[in-house]
């Protein structure tokens, strides 16, 4: 089959292109390094189909970095192949001197090439005016203006991809940039203009006066708004659609379709409550669509406008001279932040960091900050009721822990010199709705294939450890420990090992056994921290290899029980 | 007068007269437009030893202070 490899530099929008060509939704934003991975999908033209190769973007052929060098190796192997290759290179028509560099490069290699202009929109906006018939002439290769966002220019791309040419344009190497000046000068005007009001945000939330107190506001609103919109999906959606809509029916429908009163209790549980009945068709339920859900929804809702306005860039930058001190630099903090949600796209985004270093303590760093956003969301259901206060300071206990376990993994890891920050700012974008909510649509469908049957998976285990009696001997072995170290009951010891599977389906778990505020927080502590999940583990696996995964879990396994037994004797002692 | 760009003003257009550092520096910043005679501004720089921001053309790019350092420039100091 024929193929089309998506190239260009990072950030131009190669994933929206992608997601229009293909029609598979891909997770696009406004910053740089958002897809680390290959992403393929297909296109029909007539009776051609090709397949479609989205590649992570890089500044150059000749890398600069790792991410880069994968990227390029990439492309190697697929023009070393048989089949018969065309490079669709996306430029940032915006700015079209830097981009042309990549251009040049890929028509040095004798590739067919389309060149594509994408920002078609904010050339107009910033006053640049750009004769794409005459680029055309100049390389002998088809130029394409589109708009990605809003589906400009895709049909003609479409259309005119089998017009995919080599392009006969000579140059030698070192004078590649005189060469793209004369070039752009020949193509492009640029009229003077003001600056616009996004022009001056842009300032503002850089220059450290004003953009520091602005993250910091930045940051509270995202949990603030996290919080209110959750909550308010909870109350006034989830939960009255569950409890009027969907217990009453599938209650009835249970009963008068299973006659067993044991496959009655293993599908709706033995109480009436849905979080305590352990029911698969109730808890199991209940836990994912009426208290993760919506936690899940009201975040990568506020994420989502954090990474297409494109203040994510300007947030690692003011964060750069913070994180040197912990061993990593400003760009992690997009990881990071990634992490909040789901801990497994925050491990992917460390890709694009340089040193294995400092992709440890930025692993280190997602795992131990925060819990993910699903747990989250069953520490705040489960603490809050004792007072919001409570749920604040095990976040804080989280963090600070964090925070100083990576400061000292910095300081005893063998040092090495800390790749300095080198990341674009792209302009401040307006939110576009439709992308918006696709992206969120997208995340949210992952959730529930990946998350849902996971969540069940964990009822029945429970159920059928406490059928079997696998509970009592757990409780047995392990029992003791968990009195003596964390100052909790021993029977909820098969739910804490169950984290490995879900975090929030084990957190949830323990509602029935009624601890008491601070025995909750010693547990949420220790469950947060203990061990990844088993799709965190195996992305860390992945990442990593064995060896550093070992080592990750085994020192944040050491650092979650210590910090859980100090504060269990802190509380049980002194409060 | 050369300085480099941790130490000129910022809100200022100045002129790259020299890169120090390593081939693989200087391959890093010329992927993206950066090299020896072209104009650059310093819109900022984060603290006393943060990232400094500058503008080539349309494009806005944060550089670590270690970068930034290596940079020297002329022009209205």
């Amino acid at each position: 089959m024929k193929k089309i490899l998506l190239v260009g530099c990072p950030n131009v929008g190669k994933s929206v292109i992608f997601s229009r060509l293909t029609g598979i939704d891909v997770i696009s934003s406004n910053y740089p390094g958002t897809t680390v991975e290959i992403t393929k999908g297909y296109l029909k033209v007539g009776q051609e189909t090709y397949e479609v190769i989205d590649l992570p973007g890089s500044y150059s052929l000749d890398p600069t970095c790792k991410a880069e060098e994968v990227t390029v190796n990439l492309l190697q192997q697929y023009l070393e192949s048989k089949e018969s290759t065309i490079v669709v290179n996306i430029l940032d028509a915006t700015n079209l001197e830097r981009n042309l560099n990549l251009t040049l490069q890929l028509i040095q290699r004798k590739i067919p090439l389309i060149l594509v202009l994408n920002f078609w929109d904010e050339v107009k906006h910033k006053g640049i005016t750009i004769d794409y018939e005459k680029l055309e002439e100049l390389l002998g290769i088809p130029v394409i203006p589109t708009c990605a966002r809003s589906g400009e220019g895709i049909k003609e791309l479409t259309q005119r991809i089998n017009q995919a040419k080599i392009s006969n344009y000579n140059f030698v190497p070192e004078q590649k940039w005189y060469k793209i000046g004369s070039i752009v000068e020949q193509v492009q005007k640029v009229t003077h203009r003001h600056h616009t009001f996004l022009e001056r945000l842009s300032e503002i939330s850089i220059r450290p006066s004003t953009g520091l107190p602005l993250a910091l506001v930045v940051l509270f609103l995202t949990f603030f708004i996290t919080r209110i919109l959750a909550e308010s999906l909870i109350t006034y959606v989830c939960d009255p659609l569950f409890h009027n809509l969907y217990l009453p029916v599938i209650k009835k429908f249970i009963i008068k379709t299973v006659h067993l009163k044991l496959l009655q209790d293993i599908f709706l549980g033995i109480t009436p409550e849905p979080m305590e009945s352990f029911g698969i068709l109730t808890t199991g339920l209940y836990i994912p669509f009426v208290v993760v859900l919506p936690y899940v929804i009201a975040f990568y809702f506020i994420l989502g406008i954090l990474e297409d306005t494109g203040y994510l860039p300007r947030l690692a930058t003011l964060l750069d001279r913070f994180l040197h001190k912990l061993g990593i630099h400003g760009y992690s903090s997009i990881p990071i932040l990634l992490g909040f949600g789901c801990k497994v796209p925050g491990i992917l985004a460390t890709r694009i960091l340089e040193t294995t270093r400092e992709k440890i303590i930025a692993i280190v760093l997602i795992l131990m900050l925060t819990p993910c956003i699903p747990q989250s969301a069953m520490i705040v259901s489960l603490i809050s009721p004792f007072g919001i206060r409570y749920v604040f300071l095990v976040f804080l206990i989280i963090f600070l822990n964090g925070i100083f376990f990576s400061y000292i993994l910095n300081k005893i890891f063998p040092k090495i010199e800390i790749s300095e920050l080198f990341l674009e700012i792209p302009p401040y974008r307006l939110i576009h709705l439709p992308t918006l909510t696709k992206k969120l649509y997208v995340r949210i469908k992952q959730f529930i294939f990946d998350a849902v049957p996971l969540i069940i998976i964990g009822i029945i285990i429970i159920n059928i450890f406490e059928l079997t009696g696998v509970n009592t001997r757990i409780t047995n072995i392990i029992g003791k420990y968990f009195v003596s170290i964390l100052g909790l009951p021993e029977e909820i010891s098969s739910i804490v090992i169950l984290g490995f599977l879900r975090k929030d389906v084990s957190i949830a778990l323990l509602s029935p056994y009624k601890l008491d505020i601070k025995q909750l927080i010693v547990a949420t502590i220790f469950m947060t921290l203990y061990l990844p999940c088993v799709s965190t583990f195996f992305t860390i696996l992945k990442e990593q290899g064995i060896k550093n995964t070992i080592v990750i879990v085994v020192l944040t396994f050491i650092s979650g029980t210590v910090l859980a037994y100090v504060i269990k004797t802190l509380i049980f002692n002194f409060f | 007068m050369k300085k480099d760009l941790t130490q000129v003003k910022a809100g200022q257009k100045y002129k790259i007269v020299e890169i120090l550092g390593g081939h693989r520096l200087q391959k890093k910043l010329d992927a993206l437009g950066i090299r020896i005679g072209i104009e650059i501004k310093k819109i900022t720089s984060i603290s006393s030893k943060g990232p400094i921001i500058i503008q080539i053309a349309e494009t806005q790019l944060a550089l670590g202070y270690g970068i930034a350092k290596k940079i020297i420039v002329e022009g209205n100091m």
